[in-house]
């Protein structure tokens, strides 16, 4: 009877095991353990192993990106003060505008953003990027010649994913802020009265410096790291698991796209869940 | 007798467990041989020389581990951790029926990878020993262009100078003439003959062309009903009792002359 018991949990600790291993969370787990290890497997990792590519990433992924990113913020950051300057005064709450554009800018709409627009460049030119050079092969051909795929490929791409996310990220942040003001003023002069945004540049510089706190600072990079880090493993892993088929190229990208999507929103989640609810509850200041 | 730079013990391997391929296949390369593998299409000549490498894995046994044993340079390659297998395989060239060349890489970026990635050698004397290479491989003037913008007889060749820069001590060929017209076949077999010459470089080739065997002075194991048939030479086969192994090798004159 107790030996049938103890035989069900080892049963369901292994069912679980098999699970979590062929679950997604599990298989980028198990590619970012690689991804850390590799460095240190064998010969420590020389810069000329993995530097160009990793330049070429933080390139491709933040200096390519760059024009669309601060489009894109400056737009969202106009229509987001525009927002909050009109509704606020209706609510009584107008000496907030800061707080409110550093909550909804710096912790949420820069992050969010920018890991969208880097999930589909970046990430879905390196899951197509690695996937074709499976189908073709070429991951076989760096194995044969006793290269490591995962340190010569797959760690410069996510160091560079990372670093790229969260230099866009930043001047994401930037670009809304400074950027999304100048397009609210515009606004205001093309209608006047219609709009409750009668700030001028310091009082605005005052109230949003006023609202940063040394948690925003350390949110502000850490989100979009891990966004980036998720981004890039994702991808990676997708590429890698393809076959010997070109169709399964598209469908490798596909899913490393959709993945980094749904991912990127639950990580937000999570960080909603460390940082903001032990604020509203009183155990964080 | 000299050192045995591979060896496979009673290899079974299929895409499906019903469906083995090699049945209890055996093989061993010396230091300095040559051998030609020769067979059927689709018999699994080139995922041998994935086994011997360990790209592919053998089907399990009763016991769920692989069946039959690989030995790399008296390792067993299924035994020991993947970082020594590693280790391993930069003693190895490889060159791979569809070359399998980095396509975002030059010809000499290509040729460079390896040595940039396993030695500390300064980048200049790599770029230096690349461009030896390049010129080795009559690849000279098109060291700057990408793979796609190559001939496949210049991918072959440049797949093969990339097997050979880190000096290897043993080639794998599979099938290095396929595609090829017959002008650029013999100057792929010449410059594999003349590879041999200058380094004594062992070469396990796998081939449909069995006549390039008595060129490079090699001897031809058949593989038939998964398994590899003793090693002969290419008259010998011509002259052979067997039907079977006269076929491939009329299969073979007939491709090659028409």
């Amino acid at each position: 009877m107790t030996l049938g018991i103890v035989e069900g949990i080892v049963g369901l600790i292994a069912w679980i095991g098999r699970l979590w291993e062929t679950s997604l969370p599990g298989r980028a787990g198990r590619l970012l353990v690689q991804v850390i290890a590799s460095p240190f497997a064998g010969r420590p990792a020389t810069a000329r192993q993995i530097g160009e590519i990793f330049l070429q990433q933080t390139y491709y992924t933040a200096v390519e990106a760059v024009p669309i990113i601060v489009i894109l913020a400056t737009l969202i950051g106009g229509v987001t003060l525009i927002e909050f300057a009109t509704v606020l005064p209706r609510v009584g709450n107008s000496d907030f505008l800061g707080d409110v554009m550093v909550l909804a800018v710096l912790r949420e709409l820069a992050p969010l953003f920018t890991a969208f627009i880097v999930a589909g460049r970046t990430g879905s030119a390196l899951a197509t990027f690695i996937g074709n050079m499976k189908v073709h092969g070429e991951i076989d051909a760096l194995e044969s010649m006793g290269i490591d795929p995962v340190r010569f490929l797959v760690l410069p791409a996510v160091l560079g994913c990372t670093v790229g996310m969260v230099c866009l990220s930043l001047l994401f942040t930037a670009s809304a802020l400074l950027g999304g003001f100048v397009v609210a003023h515009l606004l205001a002069h093309l209608f006047p009265g219609s709009l409750g945004l009668d700030m001028e540049l310091p009082l605005y510089l005052e109230k949003i410096s006023g609202a940063l706190r040394l948690m925003d600072g350390a949110i502000m990079v850490l989100k979009p790291a891990a966004f980036g880090l998720a981004i890039a493993l994702l991808a990676c892993m997708n590429g890698l698991s393809l076959g010997i088929s070109s169709h399964e190229v598209p469908q490798g990208t596909r899913a490393a796209v959709v993945q980094s999507f749904v991912s990127v929103v639950a990580m937000d989640g999570i960080f909603a869940a460390i940082f903001v609810i032990p604020q509203l509850t009183g155990v964080m200041p | 007798m000299s050192e045995v730079l591979t060896e496979a013990c009673g290899l079974r391997f299929g895409f499906q467990q019903e469906e083995a391929i090699l049945d209890g296949l055996d093989l061993e390369v010396r230091r300095g041989d040559v051998r030609i593998l020769g067979g059927e299409s689709g018999k699994g000549k080139s995922t041998l020389m994935r086994l011997l490498i360990g790209l592919e894995k053998p089907l399990p046994d009763e016991t769920g581990s692989v069946s039959g044993q690989v030995f790399l340079f008296g390792e067993d390659i299924w035994e020991v951790p993947r970082l020594r297998v590693r280790e391993l395989r930069k003693r190895i060239g490889f060159v791979f029926q569809n070359n399998a060349l980095v396509s975002n890489m030059s010809v000499l970026e290509n040729i460079a990878v390896p040595m940039r990635y396993h030695t500390d050698l300064p980048d200049d004397e790599i770029l230096r020993s690349a461009r030896r290479w390049i010129d080795n491989l009559l690849l000279t003037g098109h060291e700057d262009k990408r793979p796609a913008h190559l001939s496949l007889g210049m991918q072959r060749r440049a797949a093969m100078a990339r097997a050979m820069a880190m000096s290897p001590e043993l080639v794998f060929l599979d099938e290095p003439t396929a595609g090829l017209d017959a002008k650029n076949s013999e100057i792929m077999l010449s410059l594999i003959g003349n590879l041999r010459a200058l380094s004594n470089v062992a070469i396990l080739m796998v081939t449909h062309d069995l006549a390039s065997a008595h060129f490079l002075g090699g001897r031809i194991h058949l593989l038939l009903d998964g398994r590899l048939r003793p090693a002969r030479t290419y008259e010998d086969l011509v002259q052979s009792p067997d039907p079977r192994e006269r076929e491939l090798v009329r299969d073979d004159q007939e491709t090659r002359f028409g």
